[in-house]
């Protein structure tokens, strides 16, 4: 059990952080592994090559099972309250200024570029037009378009490299 | 079953292998098959170094998403600020056509120097100095029997009084120069610098 911990732990809290933030993020961890460890407890799982899939897939319906519950919770509060209270869903200040920052990177990678390679850029994430697109429409290969972004994110990496600290929100305490 | 077997393996093969940036950029954004999003949640679970290329990923696809959108905006404002309307080059070439014309004229311009006029006290019969319209004068006021002084304020108003030109002349040195007047009948006063009126001469510039 101790080394089922040891070994997904990380990977558990990483997934729950990242879809639903961290609110209650240690109940949820917690609840993860009590799932498996009755599932391994009652037999339901016999194939060790399968653990790792079986808890992705015990991630994935408790991230399903929260939001089902966030909206329900929503619906019900509406149907009672009109006057419900209403969350604040803007990023706390710290993010924005991460973000802020992560931005102030891009603009000034995107300035040192050639004018053509800003623009598949902008088309890519901007305007989110797929790759075949733009290498049709600005007479690019495959090559030079991937070429392209992986030097723009090697650049923006090149000037956010004290900025690209990892982030501790799920890591477990 | 061999179907079953072969992409049972390959799932399992992708699962010990590290994402690649399009892999991560990709899942960052949602996109890709249920068995490829399976397989790379699976490697995630276990593997730390591409959760944080996962995490890197994220933040630079926000980022670049945050500033191409402000970059367009920025160029549509260049493009409405910068944009030349369409009399401006019609417009700029009669400007410079003009300017051109003036310079000419002004460089080819003979610069004469300035007229000598001796002025003398207009009480009585003296007829008034004369000079020629637009050019500097050089004016020689008549000093003889003035209070003395080191210097007067010479002054020029025309005819209705009103003042044209204005200086102080050294009494020393006896002239003062201005700049030429346009044609009619003007009078220079000579004042002490305290402001005491001593003398009037006519002028007339034709």
């Amino acid at each position: 059990m101790e080394e089922l911990y040891a070994i997904f732990v990380k990977g558990v809290r990483f997934f729950l952080w990242r879809q639903l933030g961290p609110q209650d993020l240690d109940d949820k961890v917690h609840d993860v592994f009590l799932i498996i460890t009755h599932s391994i407890q009652k037999g339901e799982l016999r194939e060790p090559d399968r653990l790792m899939g079986y808890v992705r897939t015990v991630v994935r319906r408790q991230v399903a099972m929260h939001i089902d519950n966030a909206v329900q919770s929503r619906r019900n509060q509406q149907a009672i309250d009109p006057s419900m209270t209403l969350s604040d869903h803007r990023p706390d200040p710290e993010r924005r200024a991460i973000e802020r920052e992560n931005q102030d990177l891009a603009l000034r990678m995107l300035a040192g570029l050639p004018k053509r390679e800003r623009e598949v850029l902008i088309r890519f994430y901007l305007q989110e037009q797929t790759a075949e697109q733009i290498c049709q429409d600005l007479n690019l290969t495959e090559t030079q378009f991937r070429l392209m972004k992986s030097r723009a994110k090697a650049r923006y990496g090149e000037l956010g490299k004290r900025r690209f600290a990892q982030r501790e929100g799920f890591q477990p305490k | 079953m061999l179907q079953y077997k072969i992409v049972g393996f390959r799932i399992m093969r992708d699962i010990h292998r590290h994402m690649d940036e399009e892999e991560l950029e990709q899942y960052s954004d949602g996109a890709g098959t249920p068995e490829q999003t399976a397989a790379l949640e699976t490697h995630l679970l276990t593997c730390e170094e591409c959760r944080n290329q996962l995490l890197q990923t994220d933040e630079y696809v926000l980022a670049m998403r945050s500033a191409a959108g402000h970059e367009r905006r920025a160029a549509r404002t260049r493009e409405r600020e910068w944009s030349v309307p369409t009399w401006f080059p019609a417009f700029a070439a009669a400007a410079c056509g003009l300017l051109l014309f003036v310079a000419v004229r002004y460089w080819q311009a003979p610069s004469l120097p300035a007229a000598t006029v001796d002025l003398v006290a207009m009480r009585g019969a003296g007829t008034p100095g004369a000079a020629p319209a637009g050019r500097a004068l050089l004016l020689h006021p008549d000093l003889t029997g003035l209070a003395a002084s080191p210097s007067y304020r010479i002054q020029v108003v025309d005819q209705t009084g009103r003042e044209v030109r204005q200086s102080l002349m050294e009494a020393a040195r006896g002239a003062v120069q201005f700049t030429g007047l346009r044609a009619g009948v003007y009078f220079v006063r000579v004042y002490l610098p305290g402001g005491e009126l001593l003398r009037e001469y006519g002028l007339e510039v034709r």
